[in-house]
């Protein structure tokens, strides 16, 4: 980033804090004319009962918010040693920390891969059956993730490239999970390996990572304007040590910013968002990147334990009305 | 069943995670929180409205970001109440150094054309790509490389006129 870049940068984080809005879903569906009555069914959208308790509301939201931040920060592993970890880990797991953890991420690569034609997409989704023997692009795309942290860990994957739009979920520990196809159907697919947390979620990662050594603190550096701490993440390979990832988190807030994956990457299980593009036709393994793969954050969130949003970490919930192959 | 389109828990999940960042953004075009906070409620709703036009060819994210965008700059230019927008408009502090480079940086930015403006916007509010930003903008993915170039050169032009010893 050039000095001019990052003067823009850090000038807009001063200029323009981010506001202390309370969100009100409500008003945004009253506004748009849907009909809220109390405990309504509007397509893929449930409402919550007693809806006319918005103090109440207001202050569950607010203490979730608080529960919300208090995680976080626990869920700080590199910021001390193994008490702080004992903490973390006791946070997490803890009742009433059952919050969905949200991601999306940009993936940034050169690696070479095999582009589908456009006419293998159907209404801007990938027709899976086409896609199925392809490599998929990670050029350039995106994906969201969403993990329920309670039992069984439900967790769903949306991932968008220049070919289309693919959407896959499970369980945690499954080895198999629901592949989305145009047309309303759910497409078993078996995974190379069963998911673990560690594929999932980037935090509870370093954080096991940082306990068994195989983690440890790097420095510091400056991503887009912001200051984050450098963690490496290595492996005994080949007689030596290895760098199989360089993970980076915010300075201030602790939150992943970046997870650089350099080619030398051999062996992606348990390592985290890696394998996001490759989800929904159950090609779990990359068998060796060959050029650097860059993650980039969004958004690193946890959600509060709603109906609603436990249905998004739960792609049945999510196309109710599809057929299971 | 859905072959095209978001659905309305997909949009309450945007809206949960990202409202700040949102109301953020559209103050920083309207000028006023209160403003800003109405603006991105009306725009959630035309979303939900609108949700089956979302074709998914591009992300989510940006699709929203250009309705809120459209929404706070119609509000601006509707209501000739609200005020110039924060930031936007120059600013008389004299730049006291690379310490302080707030206001200065605010009134080069506030001197660009709107266009360029708004890709710098999107570029370091919502840390969208070239690709995100041209769907949001509804230009081509070439216009966005071109157009931030033209502003990084315009601010870079001030900066060594205005910072360079």
């Amino acid at each position: 980033m050039s000095d001019i870049e990052s003067q823009i940068a850090e000038s807009f984080e001063r200029v323009y804090p981010t506001p202390d809005v309370v969100a009100d879903w409500h008003d945004v569906l009253r506004r748009s004319a849907l009909p809220v009555r109390s405990g309504e069914r509007h397509g893929w959208q449930v409402l919550p009962r007693h809806w006319g308790s918005r103090r109440r509301l207001l202050l569950a939201s607010s203490a979730l918010a608080v529960a919300a931040a208090v995680a976080l920060t626990l869920a700080s592993p590199w910021r001390g040693g193994p008490t702080i970890l004992d903490r973390a880990a006791a946070a997490i797991a803890a009742p009433g920390t059952d919050q969905i953890l949200y991601a999306s991420v940009r993936i940034r690569t050169s690696l070479p891969c095999v582009s589908a034609p456009p006419g293998w997409k159907k209404n801007g989704w990938s027709d899976l059956s086409k896609l199925k023997h392809l490599r998929r692009c990670p050029d350039n795309s995106r994906a969201a993730v969403w993990l329920d942290s309670a039992p069984p860990h439900r967790f769903r994957a949306v991932f968008v490239d220049g070919d289309g739009r693919l959407e896959s979920g499970g369980t945690v520990g499954g080895p198999n999970g629901l592949s989305y196809q145009p047309g309303g159907v759910l497409d078993p697919v078996g995974y190379a390996y069963p998911i673990t947390l560690s594929d999932l979620d980037p935090v509870g990662f370093i954080r096991a990572a940082l306990a068994s050594g195989r983690a440890r603190v790097d420095g510091t550096a400056t991503i887009r304007g912001r200051n984050v701490v450098r963690i490496r993440v290595t492996a005994h390979r080949y007689g030596r040590d290895v760098t199989d990832a360089l993970y980076f988190v915010d300075a201030a807030t602790d939150r992943p910013v970046r997870i650089v994956f350099p080619a030398a990457t051999r062996d992606v299980r348990g390592l985290p968002m890696i394998n996001l593009p490759f989800l929904a036709d159950g090609t779990t393994s990359w068998g060796g990147n060959l050029s650097p793969i860059v993650i980039d954050f969004a958004q690193y969130l946890y959600l509060a334990p709603t109906t609603a949003n436990r249905k998004l970490a739960n792609i049945r919930a999510q196309h109710p009305h599809a057929k299971i192959l | 069943m859905r072959l095209a389109g978001v659905t309305v828990d997909e949009l309450e999940s945007l809206y949960r995670a990202d409202l700040p960042r949102f109301v953020r953004a559209a103050a920083a075009i309207v000028g006023d929180e209160g403003a800003a906070k109405d603006a991105v409620q009306d725009a959630f709703a035309e979303a939900v409205r609108s949700r089956a036009q979302f074709r998914g060819d591009a992300p989510l994210e940006a699709w929203v970001w250009r309705i809120v965008i459209n929404r706070a700059l119609a509000l601006r230019r509707r209501d000739s109440r609200v005020p110039e927008p924060n930031g936007w408009s120059p600013v008389a502090d004299a730049m006291s150094g690379l310490s302080e480079p707030d206001s200065t940086v605010r009134a080069w930015v506030a001197a660009l054309p709107e266009r360029q403006r708004l890709v710098v916007f999107f570029r370091y509010f919502a840390d969208f790509d070239y690709r995100s930003i041209a769907a949001a903008l509804d230009v081509e993915v070439g216009t966005v490389s071109a157009t931030l170039v033209a502003a990084h050169a315009a601010l870079r032009r001030q900066f060594l006129e205005e910072v360079a010893p």
